[in-house]
């Protein structure tokens, strides 16, 4: 999913101020709280941004989707484990060749309300999502059902179809019945796809597949999803109030087919602004909060704050980036010398305040896919031999290399003047820093003509599954390989037969073989995996971390047994 | 006086024309566009948007609809010249007249951008409100005082007090005031949503700070435009024919010494109530302030758009009052 950097471009400028204050101002004070205790009560939670929309055929950014997963569920979810498991549906079967998957939704299914959940709310879900008109950035995603694909481009100039008429119902209607989501009755749901596609059981527990209403929807407008009423959700709470970048409170559903949850409800509190969101922690007023690196090393030396202090690794991976269309990093050696004299442990420990956890894997620890790899770890002599070795012979050959980085981020200038000083120190090669605005980065990088040389880059997971950070990313024609310049055909190969083999014996060893092509190929430095980090109230209970909990402990898998005591 | 508002109203149309084109080129020239996603959206994705948004038509002029409306063999001339300007740009000033600023492409056109102005407005305006009345209550009179007692301590007091208010950046301000408070007094950093309804408590705090740098302009401004009058003959005249001292100032020195002030005044109050970045985001206020800003990295462009406008109008507005303020604080100002 996407993660927002311009989240904390404001708020990060201002915490460097506060960093000093807090610094040399007074011991911080913990406000005394009658004692009380009682559990189950409303579990206040800091978010920095409020969702652009909450729509959940639209949204993509992880603040817009961690309400959205708290309100609605799919067809299945994430276990403790990071592991698909059966949520609306209690079973799932697929046909012998893999293209038809059937989905058998739990009996006295209901929305908070108590109304009945069928099968047909999840057709419209995908029907929805698909249709032209709505757009979503995840729209794509659905691309293995049959039709989806067709449905998303009825408009569009095709190379061998004529778009279909704006005001042309009939081809509309066609065209969205051809979408292979049926539901026989009221409790199944019967899929449809292009090719088999073991992962997709993990794609129907996205947020492309929340049931949101058709008649509420459609009564509200365009922004209908500001108003509670008409989230009517089947999730383990149920939204009561949305205040725009205030709040949003949440309450217990009761007729959540898991049982009521343990909380009363949830206040998703809006504070972009860190270092009061801090203050605001610090007195009470918050029960999770998620810190600024900056703040770090503040909280690390305030005895309290540091017992309450939170990290673990994510579903997410960082890597330096290279243009491989164009010399030097259209050779391979260069590459390696690049990877092998990038020191991470450094990286994640002294540039980026312990916020990281260095890594070799592209595919993060935990997913299937992982390898276990020392290729290129930090080795100066290594990395000097492998520049020897290129078409270049050393230093002094190599063209002028950039390094782009995202102006609007302040810590960016010295991360990227820490990477240039490691590169001169042990290469000796001289990198010129350029700053790019935020928006024209992120058009850049999707741009094959104007791929910046070398750049920072990230992919946070959608669903537990090879396939998302192999096929998905670095085929020959996918989203990060056709801009970068990669592509290998073995590697093509693999992954393709990978995508369509049913039996997770042979499957997964397949995609760690291909895993490991990529990672030979030197296509990027691999650095790490971002850490998720909050503070945490000891009287917080109940929650079992997932890596992709980006927005609160818990957030994935834990949400009928988190709990507070006051 | 009529005749000039009118006049000075009609010439908006011609500034917000060229605010809206020059706004409109420069955010076409910068690189990136609002469907840019670090994962790029599929073409046929991207595609729907644009139409959606009527981002496929021509940034200016649309000579390929001009020509096929040619061949189709139409010659009204009024048919012509609509095609000929089938662009996004003249589409936009079209839904302008009708003051429909278009949906907000941040929010893949869930709401409007009429609909967030007429929703944060509201809460920035009263913010600037606040701020302007407490800059103007406070700063006056200390600028007076300055003024009267010139060199005195409370003239030196004064002058710290504004350098600082101009010298000392509002967050680095803000976030003191706020850490004090909460640590001293337990006053909480976080309100409730209703607390900005109406005119509440609220305001006050994010107020005083957003008036600090006015309020330090008023001071020493008030204090030096008074200084000069009151060495002129009007004011040892007022004297001499003994009249006291309270309405020599009020009377005579005041009415002449605030003029500079109450230029000022006008697009100070402007810049106050179109909500500022910083203290939106530090107090959490739901103001216009955050929307600007964020909606130019999102290349939010109708919302760019909308907001820039909607300043323009504010500030040329602001200008008339200040001009007919004029007119009635002195009586020898003509304009027009």
């Amino acid at each position: 999913m996407f993660v927002h950097s311009r989240s904390q471009r404001w708020s990060r400028i201002i915490s460097f101020m506060a960093l000093a204050i807090v610094l040399c101002g007074s011991p911080v004070l913990v406000s005394a709280r009658t004692a009380q205790d009682s559990s189950g009560g409303i579990l206040r939670i800091h978010q920095l941004l409020y969702p652009e929309t909450a729509d959940p055929q639209k949204s993509s950014f992880s603040h817009e989707i961690s309400f959205l997963v708290t309100n609605y569920e799919g067809l299945t979810r994430l276990d403790t484990n990071g592991q698909t498991s059966p949520a609306a549906a209690e079973r799932w079967t697929f046909n012998d060749d893999g293209t038809v998957l059937t989905f058998h939704l739990r009996e006295g299914l209901t929305y908070s309300d108590g109304s009945p959940l069928t099968a047909d709310r999840f057709v419209y879900a995908v029907q929805r999502a698909c249709d032209p008109n709505t757009a979503g950035d995840y729209q794509y995603i659905l691309f293995d059902i049959v039709g989806c694909q067709e449905f998303a481009s009825l408009y569009a100039e095709g190379d061998d179809a004529t778009p279909a008429a704006r005001d042309d119902a009939a081809a509309f209607g066609a065209a969205r019945d051809a979408v292979g989501i049926t539901a026989p009755d009221d409790r199944t749901v019967e899929i449809t796809l292009v090719q088999p596609a073991p992962y997709f059981p993990s794609v129907a527990g996205l947020w492309v597949f929340f049931p949101a209403q058709q008649d509420l929807i459609e009564a509200g407008g365009d922004d209908w999803w500001t108003d509670p009423a008409k989230q009517l959700g089947n999730g383990p709470f149920q939204v009561t109030r949305m205040e725009q970048d205030q709040l949003i409170a949440l309450e217990a559903n009761e007729h959540y087919w898991g049982g009521r949850p343990k909380l009363d409800g949830i206040e998703l509190v809006y504070v972009s602004d860190s270092a009061v969101a801090l203050e605001a922690y610090t007195a009470g007023d918050l029960d999770i909060m998620q810190p600024d690196p900056a703040q770090y090393p503040a909280i690390q030396s305030d005895p309290v704050l540091n017992e309450e202090f939170l990290k673990f690794a994510g579903t997410n991976t960082l890597v330096l980036s290279f243009n491989l269309h164009e010399a030097p990093f259209d050779d391979q050696k260069v590459r390696e010398a690049f990877a092998y004299a990038f020191d991470r442990e450094t990286w994640c420990e002294e540039v980026n305040n312990g916020d990281c956890v260095p890594t070799l894997s592209w595919i993060p620890e935990g997913v299937s896919g992982f390898v276990e790899t020392d290729a290129f770890a930090f080795d100066p002599d290594a990395a000097k031999q492998a520049l020897a070795d290129s078409t270049y012979g050393g230093p002094d050959a190599l063209p002028p290399i950039e390094y782009h980085f995202i102006a609007d981020i302040p810590e960016e200038r010295p991360r990227g003047e820490w990477i240039a000083g490691q590169y001169r120190d042990i290469l000796g090669v001289e990198i010129t820093l350029v700053p790019v605005e935020q928006a024209a980065w992120v058009r850049s990088i999707s741009d094959p003509e104007n791929y910046p040389p070398m750049t920072q880059v990230g992919w946070f997971q959608d669903y537990p599954d090879p396939q998302n950070w192999l096929s998905l990313l670095w085929a020959c024609e996918a989203f990060f390989a056709t801009p970068a310049g990669y592509c290998n055909p073995e590697f093509d190969a693999l992954t393709q037969q990978a995508d369509q083999d049913l039996d997770p014996d042979t499957r997964i060893p397949l995609y760690e073989e291909a895993h490991r092509l990529l990672l030979a190929d030197a296509f990027a430095v691999v650095i790490s995996n971002q850490a998720n980090v909050f503070l945490v109230k000891p009287e917080v209970t109940g929650y079992t971390t997932t890596p992709s909990d980006g927005e609160w402990p818990g957030e994935w898998a834990s949400p009928l047994t988190l709990d507070v005591t006051r | 006086m009529i005749g000039f508002i009118v006049r000075r109203v009609v010439w908006l149309v011609p500034v917000l024309l060229a605010v809206a084109a020059i706004t409109f080129a420069l955010m076409h020239r910068a690189p990136g566009g609002p469907w840019d996603r670090q994962k790029p959206i599929p073409a046929a994705t991207r595609a729907n948007l644009d139409a959606k948004f009527g981002l496929d038509k021509p940034a200016w002029i649309n000579p390929a609809a001009f020509a096929a409306a040619r061949e189709q063999g139409r010659i009204n001339p009024v048919a012509l010249g609509r095609a000929y300007l089938d662009s996004q740009f003249f589409a936009y000033l079209g839904n302008l007249v009708r003051l429909d600023l278009g949906p907000s492409y941040q929010a893949r056109g869930t709401q409007t951008v009429r609909s967030i102005i007429g929703d944060k407005f509201p809460v920035s305006a009263k913010l600037g409100i606040v701020a302007l009345v407490f800059a103007v209550l406070v700063g006056v009179p200390l600028g007076v005082l300055g003024a009267l007692r010139q060199r005195s301590w409370a003239d030196q007091l004064t002058l710290a007090v504004s350098t600082a208010g101009v010298a000392v950046p509002s967050f680095v301000t803000a976030i003191l005031l706020l850490i004090f408070l909460s640590r001293q007094f337990h006053v909480s950093p976080l309100r409730r949503p209703e607390a900005w309804d109406g005119f509440g408590r609220a305001y006050l705090l994010p107020g005083v700070v957003l008036s600090l740098g006015v309020l330090a302009v008023i001071v020493r401004l008030t204090r030096s435009s008074l200084l000069e009058v009151k060495r002129q003959d009007h004011v040892r005249t007022a004297r001499a024919k003994g009249l006291g001292e309270g309405r020599v100032v009020t009377r005579h020195m005041l009415r002449n010494g605030l003029i500079p002030v109450f230029t000022v005044l006008g697009p100070a109050g402007a810049e106050l109530v179109t909500g500022s970045i910083i203290i939106e985001t530090i107090f959490n206020v739901p103001g216009l302030g955050r929307e600007f800003v964020d909606s130019i990295a999102a290349r939010d462009y109708s919302m760019i758009m909308g907001t820039t406008l909607f300043y323009a109008v504010l500030v040329a507005l602001a200008n008339v009052v200040v001009d007919v303020g004029y007119m009635v604080l002195d009586p020898r100002i003509r304009v027009g």
